[in-house]
């Protein structure tokens, strides 16, 4: 590999031409007297930044304003009806099944959930027939 | 660093590398008026940055290929293309300097420009590698392989 790296060294190299050194002597010459690039191109007067900065923060506020409005859940929703029951009552005194009620006028149909605090439950409705739980 | 002390160590590298930067230009757009737009260029959005780069030596010649490929793409490729080379070979032998032209034109760009790197800018390949952007190893094979295409021509067509 020697050889080859000695056979390209030795080939004489093109030299710039005469322009070039000239052009580079005005560039750097030029420069000199040049001053130092600031970082913004343009000055900006400081009450029309502090003016942007509330324009931003108001509009910013606004938006949020309005999306922080609560949004009613339209999903189903449960009523829970806490029954303290003596273990005396009969079964099926609180039948409360949802689909044949409508509670207080409601267009939804709400699911009623039965939560036995004696026992420890919590039942839909629907199922308590099934089960043994629930409302005793 | 004062604006005066910045121009002059610019000045200093442009001058201490002018040759250096000219020939890898050369060998990037193969023609040397295009050459020399890029390596002055170069020099002016260097002067306009204000401070030096963290590492001048592989920053400038990064920059170099990249204003040169951007020369080429403006101007197309030049028909012929001019050589690194000074013409008419002096000291050496004018068949191996021919040679040695046309071996050269023959290479891949990155082969091409890594041998102009390494020989005539006295790169290393850690130097070269962060000039080009790529890892020392892939620097170095770069090189290797057009050393080796340079010996195999070499080998066959011997002048």
């Amino acid at each position: 590999m020697k050889d080859i790296e000695r056979l390209l060294e030795e080939r004489g190299l093109a030299p710039p031409s005469a322009d070039l050194d000239g052009r580079m002597a005005e560039l750097f010459a030029e420069a000199q007297t040049t001053p130092r690039p600031r970082v913004f191109a343009r000055r900006v007067p400081l009450w029309l930044a502090a003016a942007a900065c509330m324009l931003f923060a108001f509009t910013g506020y606004w938006f949020h304003g309005i999306e922080s409005e609560p949004v009613p859940d339209p999903g189903t929703r449960t009523t829970i009806y806490v029954v303290h029951t003596d273990g005396n009552s009969p079964q099926g005194a609180f039948d409360m099944t949802a689909d044949d009620y409508i509670v207080l006028g409601q267009p939804d149909r709400p699911q009623v959930r039965i939560l036995d605090l004696e026992h420890g439950t919590l039942e839909n409705s629907r199922n308590r027939s099934a089960t043994n739980g629930g409302v005793s | 660093m004062r604006r005066t002390e910045f121009v002059e160590v610019v000045r200093r590298y442009y001058e201490g590398h002018r040759q250096e930067l000219y020939t890898y230009a050369l060998a990037v757009t193969r023609c040397r008026q295009a050459a020399e737009d890029v390596v002055h260029t170069v020099f002016c959005k260097l002067l306009a940055r204000g401070r030096p780069p963290r590492d001048m030596g592989p920053y400038v010649f990064r920059s170099v290929r990249n204003a040169a490929i951007d020369e080429l793409a403006r101007r197309g490729n030049a028909k012929p293309a001019e050589s690194v080379f000074e013409t008419p070979a002096p000291k050496t032998d004018p068949a191996l300097g021919l040679w040695a032209e046309e071996a050269l034109e023959s290479l891949g760009d990155d082969e091409r420009e890594t041998i102009v790197l390494k020989l005539y800018a006295g790169m290393t390949f850690k130097e070269i590698a962060a000039a080009r952007r790529v890892s020392i190893n892939t620097a170095a094979s770069w090189y290797r392989r057009g050393l080796e295409k340079l010996r195999t021509a070499f080998e066959e067509d011997k002048p």
